[in-house]
């Protein structure tokens, strides 16, 4: 009776549970690495750093005051990207190693049977 | 429906199996276990190659399988269709059900399980007393499963845990609404506390969830505010840390609900919290911090995220002396916030922002046009009185503010609050609360505590009650009393030993060993007292109310201070406010005053002893408005002081004292009537002559004529007089005594119709301490003699 309770858990709620526990982790880590927030804001000021502007100052002061605030956003993109592409790694890793898990999950109880099978035939 | 256990059920053999490995050395181990086999295996595979290694990965792979299983099912079985009780009773019943339990057999191990044992421990829900009503139940537990699954629906559960089971054994039993009476509890107090044990459980539950706060890129795009982070106080940081939210109360949710929408709007970015001090305003200022740091909200992305800050007015007078610099500081502080695009500013206490003082500054200037501007967001918390003060001061900061008044939490929502706060609680102080802490921290609180309102004040008492638990760490409804004693000063339950029951049954002979006769009017106080301390009265008033009528110097204060010391233990608690000086309607304002203001004023005084006996003297000369204010009083118990606060007289005895048609009772008693027709007599009397209204007179329970006093009775006064001056005499160890026909010369010589015993006090300080005197300073008389005063002794002093 509980091999059977078993194999019913394994190929309904454990694997629903997988899926959805590998969703959860796919959403902690787009989180942790800010995804969305990184893409809505890739070219902001890095840390709001960019120079005063005055829309009365002169022409000088305004160029000056745009290319300090280019530079700040480009900063900014600069390591958002960097982040953004060390998340997008991380993400694709762990989703790519669950999907397989996910796929051969109905498959892992036939391990152990195809192990002694394997064994007994011999082979290596 | 199916209400017959199965032993043998799926679930049941899960449950146990589970148990099996539930601890985390054997769980460990088998971790341990599947990496070594797999370890072995690639060594059998690639060192040795042999077939053996399929043996070693099948075995891990079974051992991994059954981890899983073990983790996600074993531990948590899942639940299933209502209908049959195999499907919805609890884990850890299931591990202690037994082959065929009976009811007996349930009430053996409800308690054995977590939420049986939370009942236990906080509603004394024991495993005896389950036996003995289990013993009076059928052998059958078919009722009792019934009983609990309904109990289950009724707490919105998914499961049937141990504490249901105990609640509907007490359901189940034929008396158990008398039983539960006499644990001063209702059936609803379980269900409550079912509720209660929920909730934690949720908690605990929703702690494993991960909590999305936007990571590590979440701060980049907002700036650094170095400056502000060290005048003010990151609230949002701190709630990222914490384990949990708070208790979400449905009025706080709508609170939360209009500050989001205001500061999602493209109005004003600012709102005032106005509420009472204790209302919970800081609670749902950090609330509102939860719910925008959290990324599952559904909030606009102009708000997510954002970041609350907490001034710290202190900090800012502390570095910057003159009040120029302040605002500078400001005005840089702030700019840095505009700047670094996530702040929201919090105005704690806001008054100490608008008004000159000590601790505060009145930066209203720098203030007002970033209000009115809308530019950086701002939250202030303030009370309604602070708020009026300040409108009346400058209108245009009132108008620039978005107001959401607080209002004080209900009972159930304050006992809700409570229960949330448990947990920590205890965790700080090592302790167990129980439900009557709970309930008698509301009741006391609500009572007792003046200066904040629900929840505040319940749940500053719950904690106070904490260093008053009792010897096995539980804190009850006796730590709860304890606790208000000794921080507010309150005597509680002045009927609770044998000393207090026997001092109220013998309270006519307590009394009359400090005053003489008046026999009527002592009985009817004692017999109102001895009613009140049985219960038999009504909770909602003052313990008694009473108009004293006669003549000076006939026992009518004295009556009163009597009273405080028998029924409170001694007379400094005793409030006493002549009447005669509130003879204009202005003065109800000082009858009401704020303690801050005027300490001696009535209700500072009853805020300070609740438990007291307040004398009201000479009431006839008070203004009819100041009746007017005390009929409440009278009626209610309760009485509202100036700035709005209630004030309870509900543990006091309320005398009203009069010389009002006084001169009329010798006339009553010389007619022959007897001192209960004098006392209607008088009260007609007063009532036509327009002295009192009816409607006064009708609000005391008792009204007594007190007679002027018998030369008889002055002979005993003098003796009480003599009883006092051998006290002050005793550590000289000298005592006085003087011979009958003294006392009467004393009589006769201080005797005034009109003036009744006043006169008394002085005649014998007048003779027989001034013969005292001099014998001790010629030396006469030494220590450890005895003084006698003869007749003639008195008389030489009277014509001295």
């Amino acid at each position: 009776m509980l091999v059977v309770g078993f194999l019913q858990w394994w190929y309904t709620r454990g694997w629903m549970g997988f899926a959805q526990g590998l969703l959860d982790k796919i959403r902690s880590l787009a989180d942790f690495f800010s995804l969305g927030l990184l893409l809505r804001t890739l070219f902001y000021p890095f840390r709001q750093i960019s120079a005063y502007s005055d829309e009365n100052a002169s022409l000088q002061k305004q160029i000056s005051a745009f290319f300090d605030k280019l530079l700040s956003r480009t900063i900014g993109a600069v390591v958002r990207l960097g982040i953004l592409i060390f998340g997008i790694l991380a993400i694709t890793v762990e989703a790519g190693l669950g999907a397989i898990l996910a796929f051969a999950w109905p498959f892992i109880p036939l391990v152990p049977i195809v192990a002694v099978f394997c064994a007994i035939v011999g082979v290596v | 429906m199916n209400n017959t256990y199965n032993y043998n059920s799926l679930r049941a053999k899960e449950a146990r199996l589970g148990k099996v490995f539930e601890h985390w050395f054997i769980r460990t181990l088998m971790k341990i276990a599947v990496v070594a086999l797999l370890a072995a295996a690639v060594y059998l595979r690639f060192a040795l190659h042999t077939s053996l290694w399929w043996l070693l990965l099948g075995l891990a792979v079974l051992l991994a399988m059954f981890l899983a299983w073990h983790k996600y099912e074993l531990l948590r079985p899942a639940t299933g269709k209502a209908d049959d009780i195999n499907n919805i009773l609890s884990r850890d019943l299931l591990i202690v059900m037994g082959r065929k339990p009976n009811s007996r057999k349930l009430a053996e191990i409800a308690c054995k399980t977590q939420s049986g044992s939370f009942l236990a421990l906080r509603y004394a829900i024991t495993p005896s007393l389950l036996e003995i009503l289990a013993a009076d139940l059928p052998e059958d537990p078919t009722p009792i499963y019934e009983k609990a699954r309904e109990i289950m629906q009724k707490t919105d559960a998914e499961q049937i845990a141990g504490g249901m089971i105990s609640v509907a054994i007490i359901e189940c039993h034929p008396n158990h609404e008398e039983i539960l009476k006499r644990m001063k509890l209702s059936i609803d107090d379980l269900y409550g506390g079912i509720t209660w044990y929920n909730y934690l459980h949720g908690l605990v539950k929703s702690m494993n969830k991960p909590r999305h706060t936007g990571g590590m890129g979440r701060d980049l795009m907002f700036g650094y505010t170095p400056l502000l982070q060290n005048f003010a106080i990151n609230i949002s940081r701190s709630r990222e840390g914490m384990i949990k939210e708070q208790v979400h109360l449905a009025a706080h949710d709508e609170i939360v609900d209009k500050m989001v929408q205001t500061f999602s709007s493209g109005g004003r970015q600012n709102v005032a919290l106005i509420g009472p001090e204790g209302s919970g305003r800081s609670t749902i200022v950090t609330a509102f911090a939860d719910k925008i740091l959290n990324a599952d909200s559904k909030i606009s992305s102009r708000l997510k995220f954002r970041q609350i800050f907490k001034l710290d007015a202190a900090a800012l007078i502390g570095s910057a002396g003159e009040r120029g610099e302040i605002e500078r500081l400001v005005r840089n502080i702030l700019a840095e916030a505009y700047m670094a695009k996530n702040v929201i500013i919090w105005l704690d206490n806001a008054q100490l922002f608008f008004e000159e003082g000590v601790g505060s500054v009145d930066i209203a200037n720098v203030l007002l046009p970033i209000l009115e501007g809308g530019k950086l967001r701002m939250i202030l918390t303030m009370d309604e009185q602070r708020f009026l003060e300040i409108s009346a001061k400058n209108s245009s900061l009132a108008n620039a503010l978005n107001k959401i008044m607080v209002a004080e939490a209900s009972q159930d929502e304050t006992m809700k609050i409570m229960q949330d706060h448990v947990p920590e609680l205890e965790y700080q102080h090592n302790v167990i609360y129980t439900h009557w802490a709970l309930t008698e921290a509301y009741r006391l609180s609500e009572r007792y505590v003046h200066d904040l309102v629900m929840p505040g004040r319940a749940l500053n008492l719950l904690e106070s009650a904490a260093g008053h638990a009792e010897s096995d760490r539980f804190v009850t409804e006796k730590s709860v009393q304890s606790a208000i004693e000794k921080t507010y000063g309150v005597k509680m339950q002045s009927t609770q030993n044998e000393e207090d029951k026997s001092r109220l049954l013998n309270m006519e002979e307590l009394i009359h060993e400090r005053m003489i006769d008046q026999e009527g009017a002592v009985k009817a106080v004692s017999d109102a007292l001895r009613r009140a301390a049985a219960g038999v009265r009504n909770e909602n008033r003052p313990i008694g109310t009473f108009l004293f009528l006669g003549p000076t110097g006939v026992g009518k204060t004295e009556l009163a201070k009597a009273l405080s010391e028998v029924y409170f233990h001694g007379e400094g608690t005793m409030i006493r406010i002549d009447l005669n000086e509130f003879v204009s309607a202005d003065d109800v304002s000082r009858l009401i005053a704020d303690g801050a203001t005027d300490e001696l004023s009535l209700t500072s005084q009853v805020m300070k002893h609740p438990f007291a006996v307040v004398l009201l003297d000479e009431i006839e000369k008070a203004h009819p408005q100041v009746l007017t204010t005390l009929l409440q009083l009278l009626d209610e118990g309760i009485l509202r002081d100036i700035k709005n606060r209630e004030v309870s007289f509900r543990d006091t005895i309320v005398i009203a004292t009069s010389n009002a048609g006084a001169d009329k009772i010798r006339d009553y008693i010389d007619q022959g009537l007897t001192m209960t027709e004098v006392k209607d007599e008088l009260t007609n009397e007063l009532i036509k002559t327009g002295a009192f209204k009816p409607e006064f007179l009708n609000r005391f329970d008792e009204i007594c004529a007190f007679e002027p006093l018998s030369k008889e009775a002055l002979i005993q006064i003098i003796d009480l007089i003599l009883k006092g001056v051998n006290k002050t005499l005793e550590p000289q160890k000298i005592s006085v005594t003087v011979d009958e026909g003294g006392k009467k010369l004393l009589v006769d010589a201080g005797y005034d119709p009109k003036l009744g015993a006043r006169p008394m006090r002085r005649i014998v300080q007048k003779t027989v301490e001034n013969i005292v005197a001099k014998n001790v300073l010629s030396g006469e008389t030494d220590s450890g003699e005895k003084i006698h005063i003869t007749t003639e002794m008195i008389r030489n002093e009277l014509a001295n």
